[in-house]
Parts: structure tokens; C-alpha cells; sequence
């Protein structure tokens, strides 16, 4: 599985949400390639999910991508309850 | 690392300001001031959040705003406000802290933010820095929140 975690401008943010998104997979015991990016970079790029703070992935959402929508991006709590339905 | 560039000289602690916008600008002085930054960069760090919406509160009470290395930054640098009356960033986004980051191209912040995601995961961590009366009260909690996981 192809995770792309997404943010405004690829920078900060994503960085930082990646590193919990791999603490997270590591406490679920799921494996799955993980790399962040901007948005534009996104729309281009091919994932089975896509990850972010909803006012940046709603703007991927085209019916097609796989969404996940994080409202506290440093949660690992949170980030777990929202992957593991997805393996 | 993080402790370098959040020191004495770039945290800042304040009782309230008027607006988001302006809690970006005061949290962004110093490193207006030692000339890490120019002034568009602040308003492109603004204007990078009307664009895309809050998403910079990473996480409750903590906002990160940031923007492009071409869009002004001189220097690899980051500053904290910390607040003592929250501000709104958006609906429901109270914020007690500003970490403006002001990165020179996509990797050599990276170190610096791996310690900021350690500092900023836990949430009882962020609270015991928000209720810090001294920067060099910030410093060192942040020092000992950062090196933590890898003693």
C-alpha cells in the first residue's frame, strides 16, 4: 500500500504528519510505503490513500482517491483509528 | 536540532493579540529583526493560510505556519510566540502557540522537525510549555521534550 500524506505547500506539516503516519503503522504492525508531498505535487501522483487535514485532501477528493480526513495531525491515536479499517 | 533555533532570542511570550494574522507577524519579528526573513515572507505565510485554511493548527492549540524558501527567507530559522489567551485560526482552532518555520529548501529543516514532532505529540507536553512565564523556561523544556526518544 502507497500512503501519500499531503499538505499546502510539501514543506513542514506533511514531514511532520508522515513521521507520526509510520509511528502509527509501526503500533498497528502494518507495513506500507509512506512519502509526503504538496498539493499540486498530489493531484499528479498515484497512492491507494490519501492522508492530510480535510481542508487540504477535500480538495483531492474527485469521487476516485481514497480520503482520509485528520483533524490532529501528531495523533498517533487518531491516525491509527482512521488506517486500520484500511488494511 | 530544534534547540538551536528555538532559543532565548527567537521564543517570545505575550498575553493576547487581535487576530491570527497578527499573532503571525509578532511570532515572525525576530527573525525579521536578525534578518533570517524579509517581510514578504510573512505575508506569504498569511496568505499561504487563506488559501489553503487552517491547516496549519497541526494539532490543538499549536499552529506552524510556514511558506515557500523562495518566498523570503534568507536563512534557515524558526521562532515560537507563546500566548497566554488563545487565538482563533479558525472555527473552533484556538491557538496558545505560533511556531513559525522558515525552511531554505525541502531538507535541512527536516532534523529540526522530527524533534518538533517528538515535542509536539504529546499533548501534555504542549501544555506545560504554553504555561512557561520565562522563554528560557520554553528552551529547556523544549530541550528535554526533543532529546527524549533518543537518549
Amino acid at each position: 500500500m502507497k500512503i501519500l500524506v499531503v499538505c499546502g505547500n510539501g514543506l513542514g506539516s506533511s514531514f511532520m504528519m508522515a513521521l507520526t503516519v509510520k509511528k502509527a503503522l509501526a503500533e498497528l504492525g502494518k507495513e506500507a510505503e509512506v512519502t509526503h508531498t504538496d498539493l499540486t505535487t498530489a493531484t499528479a501522483e498515484k497512492a491507494d490513500v490519501y492522508i492530510g487535514a480535510g481542508d487540504i485532501v477535500d480538495q483531492l477528493d474527485n469521487g476516485m482517491r481514497k480520503i482520509v480526513r485528520i483533524v490532529n495531525m501528531m495523533s498517533i491515536a487518531e491516525i491509527k483509528s482512521k488506517l486500520e479499517p484500511l488494511f | 536540532m530544534l534547540s538551536e533555533l528555538l532559543n532565548k532570542d527567537t521564543i517570545q511570550i505575550a498575553n493576547e493579540v487581535n487576530n491570527w494574522q497578527d499573532a503571525i507577524r509578532l511570532a515572525s519579528l525576530p527573525l525579521l529583526q536578525q534578518h533570517k526573513i524579509e517581510k514578504r515572507y510573512i505575508e506569504a505565510m498569511i496568505h499561504s493560510i487563506e488559501v489553503h485554511g487552517p491547516y496549519a493548527v497541526l494539532t490543538p492549540k499549536v499552529a506552524i505556519p510556514h511558506a515557500r524558501p523562495t518566498e523570503g527567507v534568507k536563512e534557515l530559522s524558526m521562532s515560537l510566540l507563546s500566548l497566554q489567551n488563545p487565538v482563533q485560526f479558525g472555527p473552533d482552532k484556538p491557538v496558545y502557540l505560533i511556531i513559525v518555520l522558515a525552511a531554505i529548501d525541502d531538507a535541512s529543516h527536516l532534523r529540526a522537525l522530527v524533534d518538533l514532532t517528538q515535542v509536539l505529540q504529546e499533548p501534555t507536553q504542549i501544555d506545560s510549555i504554553i504555561a512557561c512565564q520565562l522563554p528560557e523556561d520554553i528552551v529547556e523544556k523544549i530541550k528535554q521534550y526533543a532529546t527524549k526518544e533518543r537518549l
